[in-house]
């Protein structure tokens, strides 16, 4: 938990705006620090190299 | 297991309780009676139930014996009673998923599938029970319905998000019950309550009829204090069905027919690396115990299972928003607190990390088959600690490292339910401590080892699920 991103109120407002979520301020520290944990887990997947070979999606058969 | 549970029939199996009904020893009616009556003792100090069927479960109960009297089949499970998550649509009943919201929506006009089908086989449904609200939590501290508490000690958690359900058997007040496992939903109950849990591969049982967390990983699956319950509710459960699009087409695989058949020839490793680091010294040395008792000295890695469990929570998040969001637009103060901040948090994720998660997904799901190529079962612990406290810190220090109290506890579970591998968490027996357990993990569509691995180890004693019949304080 030491290495997580940090993730201010302020971070959270200008976030939720653009999803148009208006969170309440007396939610905004709490929410901050669930997004730094989901920041964190983002990172440590993305910073993952994959082959451009890997795909998600579905194989459709007939 | 105490006499007065004995008395009561607290600590009868479910396949002691289907012979008794089918050959009308006992009546389906008292049995259920005697079950709400349990319920009605215990249940306030436990908060298992959100609901009771009291009226509806004698009504059926009645009409089996009736059935059973004029010849029928009543079916594998004659007369047991069960509960299932309040997350299952029940015919009558409003599937509130322990949400505020979702208690203003009108009742179920039908089953899901697997209810229906435990019920064809012969079940009783007794009630439905408490849980994380959406699921979307570890430890059933619902501000809405009340924590549920864990039996073993009433001031600890059930864990969850299954909770109800896995307090409910662990207590003796059903046999069995369902549950749902998107993280490790129904494995972390199971262990914390000392009791068998069982997530079958992603597809194996329908969720036709299920209140959805993330698609991606959403399970259903039993609770059991046997195994050859275990075994007796999957195989009525699983199967295809067409009304689950996500359902695989396998024809059912009976799993009863495994228990008698030893693990001989069963290749079985400890999985090592991820799974080994970050618990207590108890989580460990359950699983070390359990590898005694197998003769198991190979140890396997699943390669970047840290980061499996990274791209779970971001699935997840993902999902999960894009159920919620327009509720959490419009009326987030009806959200539990324990849960709103989590849930608005999900909103804010980052796309590009979603879809860099489920290609990881397909590359970490390539590189654990080719594990599997030369290992049946691994074993790992299921939570890395015991149950914590209701209402304990939002954090904790394991290992000198500080984690999350609640979220750590899918540290385990998570990499596995990531890519759908069928997992039984059997509760190890450690007198006079909190319970544990540990994971059997199989490839997909593998589940029959896991029976017979389970099996063995419940026959030798190392694994067991007595009834905690101690009243709550």
């Amino acid at each position: 938990m030491s290495t997580l991103p940090r993730v201010t109120e302020a971070d959270v407002d200008r976030l939720a705006e653009q999803v148009g979520l208006r969170i309440d301020p007396t939610d905004r520290p709490d929410v901050a620090a669930a997004l730094a944990v989901l920041l964190g887990a983002a990172q440590l997947v993305m910073e993952f190299p994959l082959p451009e070979d890997v795909h998600p999606a579905p194989v459709f058969r007939p | 297991m105490s006499d007065a549970a004995m008395a009561d029939g607290a600590a009868m199996t479910a396949e002691a309780i289907a012979a008794d009904v089918r050959s009308r020893r006992r009546s389906a009616r008292d049995v259920a009676a005697a079950a709400l009556e349990r319920i009605a003792q215990r249940d306030r100090g436990l908060n298992c139930f959100t609901l009771v069927r009291r009226d509806d479960a004698l009504s059926e109960a009645a009409k089996l014996d009736a059935r059973i009297a004029a010849g029928a089949d009543p079916g594998p499970l004659a007369g047991v009673p069960f509960a299932a998550k309040n997350l299952f649509d029940v015919a009558g009943v409003t599937t509130v998923a322990g949400a505020k919201i979702e208690a203003e929506g009108a009742p179920a006009t039908r089953d899901a599938t697997a209810v229906a089908a435990l019920r064809r086989a012969g079940a009783i449904l007794v009630g439905v029970t408490n849980m994380d609200e959406y699921a979307y939590g570890f430890s059933t501290e619902n501000t809405h319905h009340g924590p549920t508490r864990n039996p073993h000690d009433p001031t600890r958690i059930a864990g969850g998000s299954s909770g109800g359900s896995a307090a409910a058997v662990a207590a003796g007040l059903v046999p069995l019950s369902l549950g749902t496992d998107t993280n490790g939903s129904i494995r972390v109950p199971a262990a914390l309550c000392g009791i068998f849990g069982f997530k079958p591969t992603f597809g194996r049982v329908s969720r036709a009829g299920v209140f959805p967390l993330a698609s991606s990983f959403d399970h259903v699956g039993p609770f059991a204090r046997s195994v050859a319950d275990l075994a007796l509710t999957f195989d009525a459960i699983q199967g295809p069905d067409p009304t689950d699009q996500v359902c695989a087409e396998r024809q059912a695989e009976p799993c009863v027919v495994e228990l008698q058949r030893g693990v001989a020839g069963v290749r079985i490793a400890v999985a090592g690396g991820h799974f080994s680091a970050l618990a207590s010294a108890e989580s460990l040395d359950a699983v070390a115990r359990v590898a005694a008792a197998l003769d198991v000295t190979t140890r396997v890695t699943l390669p970047e299972a840290h980061r499996a469990r990274a791209a779970a929570m971001i699935i997840t998040a993902v999902e999960a928003a894009d159920l919620h969001l327009s509720d959490l637009r419009m009326r987030a103060k009806d959200f539990d607190p324990m849960t709103r901040p989590r849930l608005l948090a999900t909103a804010l994720v980052p796309a590009a990390a979603y879809a860099h998660a489920q290609r990881f997904r397909a590359w970490y799901r390539a590189r654990v088959a080719e594990v599997f190529r030369d290992v049946d079962v691994l074993l790992a612990p299921t939570t890395p600690y015991p149950a914590p406290p209701i209402g304990a810190p939002s954090t904790t220090t394991v290992d000198g490292v500080l984690v999350s109290t609640r979220s750590h506890l899918g540290v385990f579970t998570q990499p596995l339910s990531f890519i759908g591998l069928p997992v039984i968490s059997v509760p190890v027996v450690t007198p006079c401590a909190l319970p544990l357990g540990v994971q059997l993990v199989a490839a997909p569509f593998r589940e029959s080892a896991l029976f017979r691995v389970a099996a063995k180890l419940e026959a030798d004693g190392v694994a067991a699920a007595p009834v905690v019949s101690r009243p709550p304080d």
